[in-house]
């Protein structure tokens, strides 16, 4: 009698093959990350003469040190990115939610015609180019709101609440009724507390979309709104063009293989310590869609 | 979907719709319609903040599709720019040799490539990664496969650069170690439509094998006792037991691939590539409008190529739609 889940304890080829082959592609994923942390704690002469190793080559804080020094922008930037972040997450959630709810109610008189006119956009846009004018046209170029406001309404978001607001039973949209409750006690105190994992989801998607964009402020900043510009975008003239930022070139003495690394280490780390928990709510909002009820 | 039929509100009901033109103005206030919409008129309220944005961020930039029309000039606006007409899609298409035709075949091509490498790998990577028994090393292996995809492209460039730079990336002392000579890859256009495929495998493999997985999950354990009766191995197992199983899910995400072939990920390439675009291979044409803002011309092409791009990237969404449907799996719309 085969047991279920009784695993054949003769070890075939296949699995040493297989179990080999999955450690490769784990050490492809981390090895990557290791380069970049042991080069950020190296020497930044040897760095230079011996190029990128596995190991460290002098182990020093060099690279950090700079980074601090350098200026204020890496971590104004930052902060930049932790406001855009949070603020972008919470509006996102607010609106989403709120149109999904009103999408989802059966009894809404013209609902087709809502629904349609917020598919439309998924489909045809009208361009980067477009978006900038309008940015521009109300006033929110090179500030902060050009950066929270544009991605808030996210209608991929705006569907996956409303296919999970179809899924609640409305025995208990009818039962708050009976209470006496509106369309809007109904959404905050029977509606809003069920959805709250999936508005988690929502929200931590926007989150890490707005962490890591950089085309946003690029698009929307012009060169002199320094204090505005979020971590990504400072990231990428750490690495591709210093001298804008310190007016310092690479040949000097500044440690500056070392301090690309380091930034990349700081801005990288928080989302990577974060990675197991986000994937846990991204995958709730993948799968959602595909719950048979 | 809605599947509660119980309640009172919108149940499909065969009625006549009453023509409000014909029966006066006034019916209409006493109608059905009226009441509910004014029964339930704090859900407008609730709406609106969302229409607002809809309106401004998304139908807005609408009128934005003019300057494909124009010799669009920042400082005159859509306003006080000249018509043009379609003279911009007559230079984008009329000549072969323009730069809008290498735009199209990078797009083409990046995505393409892409599709060819990324696809096989993703499939066989999930199935490898079922035949693996331990929990805890394969939830781990998992964990760390995900770990790419949260990156930015930024700082997956960095990385990069760390391995493809010309004077001691890892990449040329390994070459260098071997007898070879360094390459300057940043200089050469030739590797790198196989180097963003092989960047976006690496951050998204994990994330992308999920659906695979999940599709596996709900495969009848019997089956595969069935072929080890019958003497098969794993190998066997997986051709017989494994692939027809997630033939749909396979099927559905082949032709969203295709579908969406006119499509870039120009967050990825404008990272990756850094800016040198001596790489006459990595422009697509989301970059040409970045350029052309950061540039300060070209707006009129730019944006007819995204027309085009937006046009024919429909009318694939349409086609593959139906044929999805007629292989008797959910449509995308």
């Amino acid at each position: 009698m085969i047991r279920r889940g009784h695993v054949n304890k003769k070890v075939s080829l296949f699995d040493i093959f297989n179990y080999t082959l999955m450690i490769v592609l784990s050490l492809v994923f981390l090895i990557p990350f290791w380069i970049i942390l042991v080069s950020s704690l190296s020497d930044n002469s040897k760095l230079m003469s011996n190029g990128i190793g596995l190991w460290f080559q002098g182990f020093t804080f060099d690279g950090y040190k700079y980074l601090f020094e350098m200026s204020n922008l890496f971590f104004n930037s930052l902060l930049n990115s932790v406001i855009v972040s949070f603020a972008s997450s919470i509006i996102s959630v607010v609106l989403c939610t709120s149109a999904a709810y009103v999408l989802s109610r059966k009894g809404l008189v013209g609902r087709k015609f809502f629904n349609i006119l917020f598919m439309i956009p998924m489909f045809f846009g009208g361009g980067t180019i477009a978006l900038f004018l309008v940015i521009k046209w109300i006033n929110l170029y090179n500030t902060l709101w050009a950066l929270i406001l544009p991605c808030t309404l996210r209608i991929a978001s705006i569907l996956l609440m409303r296919n999970f607001f179809y899924t609640i039973p409305d025995s208990l949209s009818e039962a708050a009724e009976i209470d006496g409750a509106n369309e809007f006690q109904k959404m905050v105190k029977v509606y809003i507390p069920l959805a709250i994992p999936m508005m988690m989801t929502i929200g931590l998607i926007i989150f890490v979309d707005r962490w890591n964009n950089w085309l946003d402020t690029l698009l929307y900043f012009d060169s002199t709104k320094e204090t505005s510009w979020t971590i990504q975008y400072v990231l990428r003239q750490i690495l591709t063009n210093m001298n804008s930022i310190s007016g310092i070139d690479e040949s000097s003495l500044a440690p500056v293989i070392a301090a690309r690394n380091a930034a990349i280490v700081i801005t990288v780390i928080p989302l990577m310590i974060l990675s197991p928990m986000l994937h846990k709510y991204y995958v709730k909002g993948m799968t959602a869609g595909s719950v048979k009820q | 979907m809605e599947t509660n039929n119980s309640s009172i509100y919108g149940k499909k009901v065969e009625r006549q719709k009453p023509n409000y033109f014909k029966l006066g103005i006034k019916s209409f206030f006493s109608s059905n319609t009226w009441k509910r919409i004014c029964k339930y008129k704090s859900l407008y309220l609730i709406l609106l903040p969302s229409l607002l944005f809809l309106a401004i961020f998304y139908y807005a930039p609408y009128f934005g599709l003019a300057i494909a029309f124009q010799d669009f000039r920042l400082t005159e606006g859509i306003t006080g720019s000249e018509w043009i007409g379609f003279k911009a899609f007559e230079n984008i298409f009329a000549n072969v040799n323009t730069s809008a035709y290498r735009l199209i075949r990078n797009t083409i091509y990046i995505s393409l490539i892409r599709l060819a490498i990324n696809f096989p790998i993703i499939l066989i990577y999930s199935v490898l990664l079922r035949e693996i028994g331990r929990k805890r090393f394969k939830s781990t292996v998992q964990t760390i496969s995900y770990i790419p995809f949260f990156l930015s492209w930024v700082a997956v460039s960095g990385i990069a650069y760390n391995l493809f730079k010309y004077d001691g990336g890892l990449f040329n002392k390994m070459i260098i170690a071997f007898g070879g000579d360094p390459v300057s890859w940043y200089n050469t256009p030739g590797p790198w439509w196989i180097i963003l495929a092989f960047s976006s495998l690496w951050k998204g493999l994990g994330w992308a094998t999920l659906i695979y997985i999940s599709g596996m999950g709900t495969i009848n354990e019997e089956l595969y006792d069935a072929v080890k009766m019958d003497g098969g191995g794993r190998f066997k197992q997986a051709i017989t037991v494994t692939l027809p199983s997630l033939s749909s899910v396979i099927c559905l995400q082949l032709l969203l691939d295709v579908a969406s072939i006119l499509g870039d990920d120009v967050d990825q390439i404008m990272a990756m590539v850094n800016g040198s675009s001596a790489l006459g291979n990595t422009d697509v044409i989301s970059s040409s409008m970045i350029m052309s803002i950061t540039s300060g011309s070209g707006f009129a092409e730019s944006t007819a190529l995204n027309i085009f791009r937006g046009l024919v990237g429909f009318v694939l969404v349409l086609i593959v739609n139906r044929v999805v449907k007629k292989t008797g799996n959910n449509g995308i719309l």
